[in-house]
């Protein structure tokens, strides 16, 4: 590997703007994630924080912005005179089957069981031979400790349990990151640590994650770093000792007295 | 004269039977062409372009708003005309009942996959799903057995509507019964069996349909 391979950010994102209609969502976000780092993006309801991370994978067109995936650019591509036009939808496709994301509402196929929901990505985008793609989402379903639960549907488990299928939905891709969009706002307390558990163990192991969050908990003692969005720009990007005991903005001050009840 | 003669139905039942069985072909082979060009229409409502959208919203209209003997009558005896062509009565027949009956599904279809939440779609995507694997791996599995009350009705419909295909000349159970009617004279025997036929088939098509909604309920 190369010097220069070694440095590209996993996640590196210029000038990114979003607005729906005459609502400016995202107005120029730039940050970069490196590879097994994990950073939490905290701020108020709709401050655009899911909206950037939606941004990431496409599953928003930002309006202006660049987004680069391990060094390769998302949505965009340049031409041979060196414009930049929009990408193929096949390579949208590649590049986000190698981004898990993780939704508030779990989002779970109701048609399909636990094992199911886990193998179909795999069969489908990632065209694995049946036994392979079963053998693959046991070990990912082993991992959020879930096996002896392959053969429920899904609305048959616990939100906890769902979002954790969901979480080893997303792992048996392999991405090279993963994306949480605040998953544990939609569980009831008692069943937000199981999660956050599986969670933290995936940041131990290194994976690069980028997690939307109101846990503080799980932003000031996991995350290498905080980002924190207000009103679409980015207001302040600390170490979380910096975040929630220094900051260096007193908005950010507001905002953590309002959800920490200080 | 007998009031009742029984025994001359006893002696038509066979032939009617034979035709009792063309209309459940019949209605089978138009129901599953119709289905086909309903979803294709349902997902014209649904396209973003501007043009697809209102061609497929005229079609509904037009299939909606035209009585199918109508059609029929128009498209087996003026439409033939008109492009010199003689269409056999079982595809007139099938086409013109597709046809009909595709402005309904379209719009059962619609409001099938409408029902979907868009967080199953954007799961698919953040997988890497193209939108054809999407709708037919996540949408459409669900969405049809979202839609199995209202095609079983649309199918109890067809299943009577097709009484109305006699006109081009397939021998189905309504042709047969008319044809018997005619040469026995004895039309009220004739076509209350033609009328218990339906029923038979009918109420048998709604138990079917409830027992495979119960079946294949969707637990969300």
């Amino acid at each position: 590997m190369t010097e220069q391979t070694m440095e590209t950010p996993m996640i590196r994102v210029k000038d990114l703007c979003k607005s729906f209609g005459d609502l400016e969502v995202l107005k120029g976000i730039s940050m970069e994630v490196k590879k097994g780092e994990v950073v939490c993006i905290i701020g108020a309801s709709g401050s655009g924080k899911s909206t950037f991370l939606r941004c990431l994978n496409y599953m928003e067109i930002p309006d202006s912005g660049k987004i680069y995936i391990d060094g390769e650019p998302m949505g965009l591509r340049k031409t041979k005179h060196g414009k930049w036009v929009k990408a193929h939808s096949k390579d949208i496709y590649r590049m986000r089957a190698e981004m898990g994301m993780v939704f508030q509402l779990f989002n779970l196929w109701p048609h399909k069981n636990v094992l199911q929901n886990v193998t179909e990505a795999l069969l489908i985008v990632r065209k694995m031979k049946k036994l392979e793609a079963i053998e693959a989402a046991e070990y990912f379903l082993d991992k959020v400790g879930l096996i002896d639960k392959k053969g429920e549907k899904p609305a048959h488990l616990s939100g906890g349990q769902q979002q954790r299928v969901a979480i080893a939905r997303a792992l048996a891709m392999r991405p090279k990151i993963m994306m949480f969009d605040e998953a544990t706002s939609a569980l009831d307390p008692q069943l937000v640590g199981e999660v956050l558990e599986v969670m933290e163990e995936l940041a131990k192991e290194g994976m690069t994650m980028l997690v939307v969050t109101h846990e503080m908990g799980f932003a000031r003692h996991v995350s290498d770093r905080v980002i924190f969005i207000d009103e679409g720009v980015i207001a302040e990007e600390n170490t979380p000792e910096g975040i929630f005991t220094n900051q260096k903005n007193p908005r950010t001050k507001v905002f953590l007295s309002k959800v920490l009840h200080m | 004269m007998e009031f009742f003669d029984v025994k001359l139905i006893w002696g038509q039942s066979g032939y009617l039977a034979v035709g009792a069985t063309y209309t459940l072909g019949l209605t089978f082979l138009s129901m599953f062409i119709g289905m086909a060009i309903g979803i294709i229409i349902s997902l014209g409502r649904m396209a973003k372009n501007f043009l697809v959208r209102a061609l497929a919203s005229a079609y509904v209209d037009v299939m909606r708003g035209i009585p199918l003997l109508v059609l029929i009558i128009w498209f087996y005896f003026g439409f033939s005309m008109l492009i010199d062509y003689e269409f056999s009565p079982l595809f007139a027949g099938v086409a013109c009942l597709s046809l009909k009956y595709s402005g309904y599904l379209a719009e059962t279809f619609r409001a099938g996959i409408q029902a979907i939440e868009i967080g199953q779609s954007e799961a698919a995507f953040s997988l890497g799903f193209s939108k054809i694997q999407n709708l037919r791996r996540i949408v459409l599995p669900q969405a049809l057995r979202i839609v199995i009350p209202p095609i079983g009705n649309s199918f109890v419909s067809m299943l009577q509507d097709s009484s109305m295909v006699m006109l081009v000349g397939i021998w189905e159970l309504m042709k047969r019964g008319n044809s018997v009617a005619n040469s026995t004279l004895k039309p009220f025997e004739i076509y209350t069996t033609v009328g218990i036929f339906y029923l038979i088939m009918t109420i048998s098509a709604s138990r079917i349909n409830r027992y495979l909604e119960g079946r294949l309920k969707l637990i969300r």
